[in-house]
């Protein structure tokens, strides 16, 4: 496939990089350097996609995979029920719920970011736990924890 | 607030990744996940063996004293097994992410090929640094002195000097190929192993 239907394919599907970039960078430089990083990777990658999954689970893959490998700045979290203390630099164009959702998100621990928004782009247990490398169980737990602590940041701010 | 479409209805346009779907941009994008560098590195250490290995057999053909030529057989088939050693783990490691991994997978393989290039590392701390150095304390030992190696080292305080150099050099070597490692990527990997942690 030529480069020009590998990038419309990927435009087609830029939600799942910028929601996922957006739960992980946090500074406006940190979300330039995913972006690229993704985009490329998925430019060397495209080749050997065969289909045997859907092209949005296939980008899903790549994109946790990349965010989880690359050397970024990794904010220790401790989890508070509050978002007030959680500095943010960076510059969204959202509005105030999504901004809210995303401040939220970015609150839990890494891997229970990447279920969350994998939960709520509608995998199920099985599926995320192909895609993370867990048992469905370890997902079941985890994203029954990520739920809890959303809802109280949510209902805190 | 309903999170469910909020976060559905939550895309929006961005420029900064907008301009990636360009044939321009995306040709000129440049890869800095770690394990690039990584390779890199493996490849400068490769063409550093070669030309040290190189300089080893040059040096064999004049010298004629034995004691030094045996040294530098055991240099040049330690810096010929490091080569291959770190050969194989170029081959072996791609910087190319795989979307056909799992995320714990990839992980692990990001992890498993720093430590292994850190065993590399370690490997030449402990055989090739010290053993280089003391076969120099001799040779030069020698030279200075106008005194065969046998006479030089039949002087007791020589034979001491020796010990101690490779007693101070051989944890000295070890640990500065672990320190470099801490400073160079010791934050990334720390963060990869908490990781791995997470998923477990």
């Amino acid at each position: 496939m030529s480069e020009q239907a590998f990038l419309s394919l990927l435009k087609q599907n830029q939600a799942i990089i910028y929601k996922l970039v957006h739960v992980y960078a946090q500074s406006d430089e940190d979300k330039k350097d995913i972006y690229q990083e993704i985009v490329l990777q998925a430019w060397k990658a495209f080749p050997n996609f065969r289909g045997d999954s859907k092209f949005s689970t296939w980008l899903y893959r790549l994109c946790l995979n990349t965010i989880f490998t690359l050397n970024r700045k990794v904010k220790k979290i401790t989890y508070t029920d509050d978002t007030g203390q959680f500095e943010d630099r960076l510059t969204t164009t959202h509005n105030d719920d999504a901004e809210r959702l995303y401040k939220a998100i970015r609150t839990l621990p890494e891997t229970e970011r990447a279920i969350v928004s994998l939960h709520l782009d509608g995998y199920g247990n099985n599926e995320m736990s192909e895609i993370l490398g867990i048992t469905a169980n370890a997902v079941g737990v985890k994203l029954h924890r990520a739920k809890q602590q959303l809802a109280n940041i949510l209902k805190n701010v | 607030m309903d999170i469910e479409s909020t976060w559905k209805n939550s895309d929006s346009a961005d420029d900064d990744l907008n301009n990636l779907f360009e044939h321009e941009r995306l040709q000129k994008i440049r890869s800095k996940l770690p394990l690039k560098k990584m390779r890199t590195n493996l490849l400068i250490g490769l063409a550093y063996a070669f030309v040290i290995t190189a300089g080893y057999i040059a040096l064999a053909f004049y010298i004629t004293l034995w004691q030094v030529l045996i040294a530098l057989a055991v240099m040049i088939a330690f810096n010929t097994w490091l080569a291959i050693e770190t050969w194989r783990l170029y081959k072996n490691t791609s910087n190319f992410i795989s979307p056909e991994l799992s995320l714990k997978a990839e992980i692990v393989r990001h992890y498993n090929s720093f430590m292994n290039w850190c065993k590399i590392q370690q490997r030449v701390g402990v055989f090739v640094y010290p053993v280089a150095a003391a076969g120099g304390f001799v040779y030069g030992g020698h030279i200075g002195s106008g005194k065969t190696i046998e006479e030089f080292l039949y002087n007791p305080h020589m034979v001491i000097i020796l010990a101690i150099t490779l007693a101070i050099l051989v944890p000295a070597c070890y640990y500065l190929a672990r320190l470099m490692m801490k400073v160079a990527y010791g934050k990334h990997l720390n963060k990869l192993k908490e990781f791995i942690d997470e998923l477990e």
